[in-house]
């Protein structure tokens, strides 16, 4: 018989004991676990560069991190707007000639944008609305046709079902809009739906324009599951998102001579609209126009830091790099409230720990006869005690693989809480982040050896068991037999 | 059965498997691989006149068009001020003045919000005069999609000496298109 098979039989003979004690092991390696992966999970979603899909957000001066939160995650609140014609300078020719046809006063030249050189993707965002509890972002069609996000930064945004929005169709003129897959859930959100939307607050103004849902787009584990996203020229169009026309320069004399759409005038009547009189509308003028929030891909990463720094001297505009403000946060104020709760669970994980030594060597004495015995049959000292070490190593190893698979099922069921609230899911199987551990074999830089952290813990665990398993095996080793044999 | 080994054999095989099961890969840089180098931009011996990144900011930004492409000899050395020194997708890189000095950041607090500091700007602006961002064209005039660094053999830290022509863009680099590369033997400017 196997040393292995004598110590699962004495395991098995203290069954009840034996279960409390690994049960012990496997909450704590449950906590441990959930903690690094459930970290690990939101730190690399948040901190990899590429699944934005974007290296930089242009907004108006303020804080910075206040920015990224509110246009990255939709958390918090918009700053200011910027003008129009400052994210005009991001686009190419054709493009600035295309929005020039709706200003009032078209006084530009035919030219490209002053920054349109450096950027590759340029897509305004527009904010302050709400669907219930969710928030409304004006943007254009780019947003879902050129935005690629993921680790490798090559995931498309897909649609569940429909399509993603257009500018303007005869159907619905400018107003179409396209759902997140979890807006589309909580809120019972249909295709074709008709839907308004709140001004600056869930319990604001309702708007009496009307957008049509077109797309329900497919869980992405991003933030844009929690957004519904309208059409820009739409968002335009809804009362009170106009510029009033007197803070247009040299607008004054000429505004009553303009036929401007219902959404310019001043005041807020709430009428709503129907789908005839939204189809009737045409374009916002350009000088009405703000944005919120400008994000930027540049034409190369080595393009940026000139252009952020350009941007952040000039008066109009602040530039945030958001993987940095990201990661500030994380050291700030994520990472010491992971370092308690890491703690925690270690310290959950060492206690089991002496909960095993305590079992097996409360044992010991129950033991001493069956010890005795086998010794008389001719095991060695040795062999006794690398029984008991055998025990200790089934009973902490195997209560961590349990505790390791009751850890990665709380993720997943955690998941769309989690998801909900930050917008990145967990799956079951989706590791805490490696660590390099090159450096136990002396290698220094380039090539190194990533293990993830979880994976880090068998080791640890057999380390555990080693030690605790130590003393009471020493204890067998130790054992008189003639006077064990005696009793 | 020797019960030591049964033990030892069990533990390494359980550590194998997690260490196989948690290998997530290497983490290396990038290592530029001699011989892909075309011959187009390879310049067997070093042109004459060549000049710092400071030098040639400062005769261009002399003239009444300084964004006017004008034919250049460069010497730098490559890295950045801060970001991304190659463009993983093109040809392009930042070179460094070899004059150029990486200030001393210890103690600077890590709450510091540099971009909001009037003299951490100003600093920032004067140590970017001294990058030029630089785009390596081939025979066809066009940007090669493949990392410069692979392209040409050479690393961060290496000094090379660039001709083509270089302007000052919109955005205040010194931008250069150089289409021929000299790659100093080891030690060179180092």
């Amino acid at each position: 018989m196997s040393l292995w098979r004598i110590a699962w039989r004495s395991i098995q003979q203290r069954a009840l004991a034996s279960s409390l004690t690994a049960f012990s092991m496997a909450l704590g390696v449950m906590l441990l676990v959930s903690v690094l992966s459930i970290h690990g999970v939101i730190e690399r979603s948040f901190q990899t560069n590429a699944s934005l899909g974007y290296n930089m957000i242009l907004g108006a001066k303020g804080g910075k991190l206040q920015l990224t939160l509110n246009t990255v995650y939709y958390l918090s609140q918009p700053i200011e707007n910027l003008p129009y014609d400052f994210y005009m300078e991001f686009l190419p020719r054709e493009r600035r000639d295309q929005e020039l046809e709706n200003a009032l006063f078209p006084t530009e030249s035919s030219r490209d944008g002053k920054y349109a050189a450096f950027v590759d993707l340029a897509i305004p965002v527009c904010l302050g609305d709400y669907f219930g509890h969710f928030r409304v972002v004006g943007t254009t069609p780019e947003m879902f046709e050129h935005l690629r996000f993921g680790p490798a930064g090559d995931r498309r945004y897909e649609f569940s079902k429909g399509r993603n929005f257009r500018v303007h169709t005869p159907e619905n003129g400018f107003f179409e809009a396209v759902v997140g897959a979890t807006v589309a859930r909580e809120m019972n959100v249909k295709l074709e739906d008709r839907i308004a939307t709140t001004h600056g607050d869930p319990e604001g103004f309702g708007h009496g324009e009307h957008f049509t849902v077109v797309g329900i787009l497919a869980p992405s584990g991003t933030p844009q599951d929690r957004a519904v996203f309208v059409n820009m020229e739409g968002f335009f169009l809804m009362e009170g998102h106009a510029k009033p026309l007197d803070q247009v320069p040299l607008s004054e004399t000429l505004d009553l001579e303009l036929e401007l759409p219902p959404s310019s005038q001043l005041g807020w009547s709430g009428d709503e609209l129907t789908r005839e009189e939204q189809l009737a509308l045409d374009p916002l003028p350009l000088e009405q126009r703000e944005v919120t929030a400008i994000l930027i891909r540049t034409i190369s990463p080595i393009v940026g830091p000139g252009l952020y720094n350009e941007i952040n001297e000039g008066p109009v505009a602040q530039a945030v790099m958001p993987v940095r403000e990201i990661y500030q946060l994380f050291q700030l104020f994520v990472r010491p409230a992971q370092m308690v709760l890491l703690l925690m669970s270690a310290l959950i994980c060492i206690v089991s720990g002496v909960s095993i030594l305590v079992s097996i060597y409360n044992s010991m004495s129950e033991r001493r006869h069956e010890i005795a015995v086998m010794r008389a049959l001719g095991a060695e000292r040795q062999t006794v005690m690398t029984v008991i070490l055998c025990e200790s190593m089934i009973l902490s190893v195997g209560g961590g693989m349990i505790g390791w698979v009751l850890g990665h099922a709380l993720n997943a069921s955690i998941s769309p809480l989690v998801e909900a609230r930050t917008g990145v899911s967990i799956g079951f199987f989706d590791f805490a982040p490696g660590v390099d551990i090159s450096w136990i074999w002396g290698a220094t830089g380039g090539n190194g050896l990533e293990v993830s952290t979880e994976l880090l813990l068998i080791p640890g665990l057999l380390l555990l068991a080693v030690l605790v398993g130590f003393f009471p095996a020493l204890t067998a080793y130790r054992a008189d037999v003639a006077a064990s044999l005696g009793q | 059965m020797n019960v030591y080994q049964n033990c030892w054999s069990l533990g390494t095989m359980i550590t194998v498997l997690a260490l196989l099961l948690g290998c997530q890969g290497s983490l290396g840089t990038d290592t530029p691989q001699a011989g892909t180098t075309p011959p187009f931009t390879l310049l067997k011996e070093q042109p004459s006149e060549s000049r710092g990144v400071l030098e040639i900011r400062s005769e261009l930004e002399e003239r009444e068009t300084p964004d006017e492409w004008t034919e250049i000899v460069l010497v730098g050395r490559i890295g950045s001020i801060e970001g991304e020194i190659w463009d993983p997708n093109r040809a392009a890189f930042v070179v460094l003045d070899e004059s150029y000095v990486e200030p001393d950041q210890t103690h600077v607090s890590p709450q510091h919000d540099a971009d909001n500091c009037p003299f951490c700007r100003a600093n920032r602006k004067k140590a970017f005069a001294s990058s030029a961002l630089v785009e390596i064209l081939d025979a066809d005039g066009q940007i090669p999609a493949m990392h410069a660094g692979r392209l040409l053999g050479v690393d961060e830290g290496q000094t090379v000496v660039l001709q083509g022509r270089g302007r000052i863009d919109a955005l205040g680099n010194l931008a250069v298109r150089a289409t021929g590369v000299y790659v100093p033997k080891e030690g060179v400017g180092n």
